[in-house]
This record gives C-alpha cells, sequence and structure tokens, in this order.
C-alpha cells in the first residue's frame, strides 16, 4: 500500500561489512530511517537519487523492511 | 516406502485463489499420484484443516499465518508422520517463513529480522533465536507460489514442473554458468574451482551481463556471487561505484533449461516479495523456477561474504552444489550444506548465524537432480526407502552432535561487561584512530554443551572459554572524504579478545 512520508535526504552507509555494505541514499524522518530507491531504478547508485541529497522530501511510495521504494516525490522548501 | 509430507494452509491458498484453488488442488493430486509411480508416499496435510490430520496426534493451528503455531504443528507433524522430506507449499502468504532476531542489526545491518525456513528442519520448539537452530536435522524445501498473487497458473504449472522431474545425467552438471561482481572476482573463482574444478568461464560484472547466450542459460548448474537488493529482480556487478545490472529476471523467462539448479550468494536472492512491489516483476528464483528449475538456493536477506577468500555465503552455496552432485536430493543437499557449514566452523559468530539462518531451499526437497549410481535388489519394494532412511538416520546423528561440539557468540547485555576503554584499545591495536569513537557490540563465547562441565575433570586448558570475547565494531568513513572515497574508507573490525587481551582481530574493507 502507498504511503507519504515527510523527511530529510542524506547519505549513510549501510549494512556495513556485508555484501550490500555501500554508502546510500536515505531519507531521515521523525525517528525513522529509510533507505531510499527508485522503483525500477538501479538500488546501489541512482544519479537522480544522489541529486536530492540534502533536500527536505515529501515522499510517496512503499515501505519494504527497511526501504523506501519510491514512486513518486516532491522537493520541499528548506 | 519413502515418505513426503506436504504442508500447506487450506484457509490462506482459498483466500489468496478464491475460487480457482481448486486448480491448485487438483495439481497437489497430480503430484502426488506422480509421487506415487516413483515409490515416494506422499500426503497433504493442511495446517488450518483438522480432516487432514488423521493419525496425527496434533490440533490444527487457528491462525495459519502465526509463525509460532505453525511451527509447532509442523513439529507435530513431523514427529507423528517422520516423513523423509517435508515440502513446505506455497510462498510466505500461505505458510510464513519463521522471522529470526538478526545478531547484526545492532551494528548497522539493515534486516530488522531474518525470515527462514531453517526452524522447520530442526527439533527444537518455536523461537526467534537463532542460535537455537544450529541442529538441523530434517530435509525442508519449499514449493513456493507468487507472494500477493491471485492468479494460480504459477504455482500449478510448478506443481507440474515438480510433478514429472527426471533424473538428470552427471555429465551435465560439469559445465557452470557462473557469474559474480568483479570485485569478488578472486573469492568467487576459489569457490567454483571448488565445485566444478576451474573456474575458467567465469563471468564478471562489469562487463558481462545481463544479456546471455541460449547456450549460456541452459547450463544446468548456475553459480551466482552479486549484488541483490530487496523487492528487485536483478542481480548487480561492481567495480567500484559501477553497480551495472548483471542478470535480469525479465530477460531469462524461457531459456531455463527443466533441471538447473541455482545457488545465489546474492542479498535477497530468494526473498519471496510481492511483485507488485517491482512493477509486477517476480523475483529472479521464481523466474528460475517458473522456467523448470529443479531448486534455487539462496538468501532471504542481507548476506556476508569475504571478497578474496571464501566464507559465510560461498561456504554454503559450495557445500549445497557439490551436494547435489555427489547425487543428494536437493533437499537433503540444503541439510548437509546447513551440517557441513555448523561442522566447519569453530566458533558460531553472529555473521555465521545470520548465514544459517537466512539461505533457504526454493523447489520441492525429493527431487534428485544427478542420477544416482546406487543400484536397489530387484523385487524388493522398500530397498530403496531403506537406503533413505540409513541417510536419515545418519544426518539425523550428525545434526545432533555437531551442535554439541561448537561454541556459539551470544551478546553480552548492557552492564554485564566492562570494556575498559575498549573502543580505544581497538583503535590503537588496528590503527584506526576512528574506532575509539565507534559502537562496539560484544559477544560472549559459550563453552561448547559436549565439553560444559568436563574442564573440572580433564583438558582445563582446552576449555577455558569463560573469557572469550568478539567484538565487532563500524569504523565510520572520514567526514573529510566524499564520494567513492568515501565508501572506500569504511570498514568491519571484528577483534577477538582472550584472558582480557585483544589476541585478533580482521577488518572487513567496504566493497
Amino acid at each position: 500500500m502507498s504511503v507519504e512520508r515527510y523527511g530529510t535526504v542524506t547519505q549513510a552507509v549501510v549494512s556495513p561489512g556485508s555484501k550490500s555494505e555501500r554508502q546510500a541514499i536515505v531519507l531521515d524522518t521523525d525517528g525513522q530511517r529509510y533507505v531510499l530507491r527508485r522503483r525500477g531504478g538501479n538500488p546501489f547508485k541512482d544519479t537522480v537519487l544522489d541529486s536530492l541529497v540534502g533536500k527536505k522530501l515529501r515522499a510517496v511510495g512503499d515501505v519494504h523492511g527497511s526501504s523506501f521504494i519510491l514512486t513518486d516525490w516532491s522537493e520541499l522548501d528548506a | 516406502m519413502v515418505m513426503k509430507v506436504i504442508i500447506s494452509s487450506s484457509s490462506l491458498l482459498t483466500a489468496k485463489y478464491g475460487a480457482r484453488s481448486g486448480d491448485v488442488r487438483n495439481a497437489i493430486d497430480f503430484l502426488i499420484q506422480a509421487d506415487q509411480q516413483r515409490g515416494l508416499d506422499s500426503r497433504l496435510v493442511l495446517l488450518d484443516d483438522a480432516s487432514s490430520f488423521t493419525g496425527i496426534p496434533a490440533s490444527p493451528v487457528t491462525d495459519a499465518t502465526n509463525p509460532t503455531q505453525v511451527k509447532t504443528c509442523v513439529d507435530a507433524i513431523y514427529h507423528a508422520l517422520e516423513p523423509d522430506y517435508i515440502a513446505i507449499l506455497g510462498s510466505v502468504d500461505v505458510v510464513p517463513h519463521q522471522p529470526l532476531d538478526n545478531p547484526l542489526h545492532a551494528n548497522g545491518d539493515e534486516d530488522a529480522t531474518v525470515p527462514s525456513d531453517l526452524p522447520y528442519a530442526c527439533e527444537h520448539q518455536a523461537s526467534n533465536d537463532p542460535a537455537d537452530f544450529l541442529a538441523p536435522t530434517r530435509v525442508v524445501g519449499r514449493i513456493a507460489d507468487i507472494t500477493g498473487s491471485g492468479d494460480p497458473q504459477y504455482l500449478v504449472d510448478l506443481l507440474h514442473s515438480v510433478a514429472t522431474w527426471q533424473p538428470q545425467q552427471p555429465d551435465l552438471y560439469k559445465s557452470c554458468f557462473s557469474l559474480t561482481a568483479k570485485v569478488w572476482e578472486q573469492s568467487s573463482a576459489l569457490n567454483v574451482q571448488a565445485v566444478i574444478g576451474n573456474a575458467d568461464d567465469l563471468q564478471t560484472s562489469p562487463a558481462a551481463g545481463p544479456s546471455w547466450t541460449p547456450a549460456e542459460m541452459q547450463r544446468r548448474l548456475h553459480f551466482i556471487n552479486c549484488h541483490g537488493a530487496s523487492a528487485d529482480y536483478h542481480f548487480y556487478g561492481q567495480d567500484g561505484a559501477d553497480y551495472p545490472v548483471a542478470h535480469d529476471a525479465s530477460r531469462i523467462k524461457g531459456m531455463i533449461e527443466a533441471g538447473t539448479i541455482v545457488a545465489a550468494e546474492c542479498c535477497y536472492g530468494a526473498e519471496l516479495y510481492d511483485p507488485a512491489l517491482a512493477d509486477g516483476n517476480p523475483g529472479i528464483c521464481s523466474t528460475y523456477l517458473a522456467g523448470g528449475a529443479y531448486a534455487f538456493f539462496g538468501s532471504t536477506t542481507i548476506a556476508y561474504g569475504p571478497a578474496d577468500h571464501n566464507a559465510n555465503a560461498d561456504l554454503i552455496c559450495q557445500y549445497f552444489l557439490r551436494s547435489i552432485l555427489a547425487g543428494a536430493s536437493t533437499g537433503r543437499a540444503a541439510l548437509e550444506a546447513r551440517q557441513q557449514y555448523v561442522r566447519a566452523v569453530s566458533t558460531v559468530e553472529p555473521t555465521d548465524l545470520k548465514t544459517l539462518a537466512q539461505f533457504n531451499l526454493l523447489g520441492d526437497p525429493s527431487i534428485q537432480p544427478v542420477e544416482s549410481p546406487q543400484t536397489f535388489a530387484k523385487g524388493l519394494a522398500h530397498a530403496a526407502g531403506y537406503a533413505v532412511r540409513a541417510r536419515r538416520r545418519s544426518l539425523f546423528a550428525e545434526g545432533l552432535t555437531a551442535r554439541q561440539a561448537i561454541s556459539v557468540a551470544r551478546p553480552v547485555q548492557s552492564g554485564e561487561y566492562d570494556g575498559g576503554g575498549l573502543g580505544a584499545r581497538l583503535a590503537e591495536l588496528t590503527g584506526e584512530p576512528r574506532l575509539a569513537e565507534s559502537e562496539i557490540t560484544t559477544f560472549a563465547v559459550e563453552e561448547p554443551p559436549l565439553t560444559a562441565g568436563m574442564k573440572a575433570l580433564w583438558a582445563p586448558r582446552l576449555s577455558s572459554f569463560s573469557d572469550e570475547r568478539i567484538h565487532i565494531g563500524l569504523v565510520p568513513p572520514d567526514p573529510a572524504l566524499t564520494g567513492v572515497a568515501r565508501t572506500a574508507g569504511i570498514m568491519v573490525v571484528v577483534a577477538h579478545e582472550e584472558g582480557g587481551e585483544i589476541i585478533s582481530w580482521k577488518k572487513l574493507y567496504a566493497r
């Protein structure tokens, strides 16, 4: 079910020491951090998401485990 | 006679497929009849249907979505029938995985729990602690349909594929489709060599894939060591900051041959996600099985493995494939892989606990892909059954005894351990100053049950486990670094302590 979240996009190390360890793009909301992905996008390297780092976002999509799979988003005024 | 029990849920199959659930029942009946012709006595037990419990002194579950109820019921069915094979029928929305705690979650591993079928293979009662499931003794596999889909055709076709399996000539499995992320080429080459004797045809991404030739896909043995992501139908290669698509479920449809066996080390390689999360595309594991693959051995969650040698995901996949090539059924190969993994470690560390919990077998566990050289006495209908029973006895004993001989690292609760400036000590020893500010997680090593209490009698030096500790800490990247350099600066340190002294450590680098 599609949900809406508001937060700030940052970079963070996820899954250290594992086969998925990487510098990921994350969405920090009140009390929750999600690893951000675009639906159909590359979960490990996505230049579109890279360009959102530092921005406040209204994110729409699916929460799946620790991931937020984006289907739509809009930037919010800082 | 050899016996297989097929375990599913009446209410959840009906809720999922509605008026067409009859198609699934017909397909199950077809499988049971086909098994009968092979000398396999298969029986369907519906966890929430009392009418299928004849001869089983247990009650049906009242909630088929409740993992504890399901595990308890599966145990009762197993003890009543003592089947040689347990085939779970349905995806996680029909028969749930058991949600085990992830011992690495506190260290930044994204997975809060590890969805697992391992508990169904163990005698221990329902629990969330993966350390309770280090003595697997049962042959278990899952014939999984598509999560969240109301169309039964995938499952009907899969059951038909399972019912019509044929043993293959051993030579067919000598040629392996092997694929690795470039950063793990060294580790993958060692692994493929250990399985088939050479790694001459190991494909690396980049630049290989995701467009493969029919000849490559038609090989019966597939080994894949790439990146994977949750709810994603691709696997990815890696070279530095480049993560190209290496394998794509949408490109391999119609290219897989019946009898294919897959071992995939990839994170989330065997995750049974709802395709609605991926624009309607089921995972690579489901695509392989739809194509006629007999088994897909993979991980439900984030997996672990080094770049330049073999450990964790490498080893459990290697053991699985070697067992298949030696003539085991897919289910026995999964059991032997788990048991061999337990035997191979001296201390079960948190990464070992997660590895054992996360690798599941997708496929009918009774399929024996490689033709067996064994010849049975003519006219003796039970001969094959005796042979299977002898192996099960041995595996039962092996599972129980291996657990008795290993030590397990368990997290130390806050306040139980005074590390005495542990971060600073580790920083100095390892030459990683940023470790001083890191959060360090400490694990105490428990004595193997077999030797517990023996040290007063003999070998006290060998039994001195009381003060052994394992510390795990993430070294944060230098804030001054950015981009790829920042990623390359990340590392995890795993340190061993005995008698209050750090005696060894290893550094796991970012990939």
